[in-house]
């Protein structure tokens, strides 16, 4: 074991290797507050990379619907009970916030590489039975009874969220600190985290080990696959580009547009450099409106998440630790800038490496919160890797009055 | 099948948790107060704002336009927009 620095948790921690820096990292922010489970997203990934024998119950890309539905079933409640079991009443925060090595507050629990002794097993984890990955909509979706002429689906009068889930592909992955053949590996120059498919054997211990049960088996092959991150992509292999790092496709099939993707800098210490004119750092480091998906688990995930405003804080500080509070007071009340940069998302396949943004006119005076909030119609400017504009949004959503010819089909 | 309910020992069975919602009122005030912010935010009007919760296209909105009534969402729209006619 070695000591690396978390700055999820705001203190160092073991980890079977020594550092998890990378050049840059492959990152993501998800508005959980606009996602509409349409589901395009899984099949973008179902219809690329999973569409054959073997892979019938792989779905790289998920999105559950919260609190009932997990894939596989149970995998958080799980996770956690095995947490809690391992440090009883100790998995709590200080939740005083510190600096960009410490935004949280600072995690006093046990991690999944903190909750074994580190020689028998290198992460605390737990394999789900088969069952438990063939309903990915289990429990959501699902028809509660058959009355005549249909079934009837379940109404969630209470409150509830979809949770689009990818591979975080970590910075401490759990899956590559379980794997007793080193076949996983994180590259230096994305930090996607990958299985070589040759040294693989199949031992399933990277998927007992992923404490969000990102690694799968397949049993065609024997080796474990997952997220790939679309590499391809990310190089800017594919000729649409010019070379331009691209999104993966569940980022640019997103219908609801809640998906920012791109790469940032990482520093050594595996905090990330300070480039507030990039959206992904804006959003998660100086606004710090995204946060981490159970970041006491350790491995520190780079998708972020801006959590859901009408759900429970208990529930989310538990999904999202400490910063919950912040996060959704400053998306509920956003800063003139950050109400500009929310509309990069989905705005273009390419990546984002920075934003700029025109001052418009004043379009409104609403009152949020029981305060009076300005709405600007700025612009916001995307520029890709090369320093050239590959998109332009305003604030005020444009819109366009359909003409007297219905259909154009 | 088309008639047939669930029965107890059915493995397929709804079997979530379920948590508590202190106020069903609180709870849709909320969520409605999420779709009128949001739309605000992008610079929808009142009037094109209200016209979501009218249309049984748009399923979760219209959902509680039906539960509270209209003068209930007229209410929340007003509480972000101000006393508007265009309500």
């Amino acid at each position: 074991m070695s000591e690396v620095y978390n700055w999820h948790l705001g203190r160092p921690m073991n980890y079977r290797f020594e550092s998890g820096a990378t050049q840059r990292q492959f990152a993501a922010v998800f508005n959980i507050n606009r996602c509409i489970a349409c589901q395009t997203c899984t099949m973008a990934c179902k219809s690329t990379w999973t569409h054959s024998p073997g892979q019938e119950l792989m779905w790289w890309n998920n999105v559950e619907t919260k609190p009932y539905g997990s894939y596989p079933n149970g995998w958080d409640v799980k996770a956690l009970g095995l947490l809690e079991d391992a440090n009883p009443g100790g998995q709590v925060w200080d939740g005083a916030p510190g600096d960009a090595r410490a935004p949280y507050g600072r995690f006093d629990g046990v991690t999944v590489f903190e909750a074994t002794d580190g020689f028998t097993d290198h992460v605390a984890g737990y394999l789900p039975a088969d069952e438990e990955w063939k309903a990915p909509n289990r429990f959501e979706d699902h028809a509660t009874r058959f009355p005549a002429g249909g079934a009837a689906l379940p109404e969630h009068l209470g409150w509830f969220f979809y949770l689009a889930r990818i591979c975080n592909h970590c910075s401490y992955p759990a899956c590559l600190a379980s794997c007793p053949r080193n076949a996983i590996y994180k590259r230096p120059e994305d930090g996607i985290v990958l299985v070589d498919q040759a040294r693989c054997r199949g031992y399933r211990k990277c998927v007992e080990a992923c404490p969000y049960k990102k690694a799968m088996y397949r049993p065609t092959t024997r080796t474990t696959e997952k997220c790939v991150g679309c590499y391809p992509r990310v190089e800017g292999r594919d000729p649409l580009t010019d070379g331009s790092p691209m999104e993966p496709r569940c980022m640019s099939a997103c219908v609801g547009k809640i998906r920012l993707n791109g790469l940032v800098e990482v520093e050594e210490d595996g905090t990330w450099a300070d480039h507030p004119d990039h959206p992904l750092n804006f959003l998660v480091q100086k606004e710090q409106v995204a946060l981490p998906l159970y970041p006491q688990f350790g491995t520190q995930p780079n998708v972020y998440y801006i959590p859901p405003r009408w759900v429970p804080r208990d529930y989310l500080r538990q999904m999202f630790g400490p910063g919950v509070d912040h996060a959704i007071e400053r998306y509920e009340r956003p800063s003139r800038e950050l109400l500009a940069v929310l509309q990069l998302f989905r705005v273009t396949q390419e990546m984002i490496f920075r934003f700029d943004i025109e001052e418009g006119p004043k379009v409104s005076e609403i009152t949020v919160g029981g305060r009076s909030l300005e709405v600007f119609n700025d612009t916001v400017v995307g520029f890709d890797e090369s320093g050239r504009e590959v998109a332009r949004v305003q604030v005020e959503e444009p819109t366009f009055e359909r003409t007297d010819k219905l259909n154009s089909i | 099948m088309a008639d047939k309910g669930f029965e107890h020992d059915d493995p397929m069975e709804l079997v979530g948790h379920t948590y508590p919602v202190e106020s069903q009122v609180e709870h849709d005030r909320a969520a409605a107060l999420t779709f009128i912010e949001e739309y605000a935010l992008m610079g929808w009007p009142a009037g094109r704002i209200k016209g979501l919760f009218e249309s049984d296209e748009y399923t979760a909105c219209f959902d509680i336009h039906n539960r509270r009534g209209s003068a209930f969402i007229d209410d929340l729209i007003a509480s972000v927009f101000g006393v508007s006619t265009d309500v």
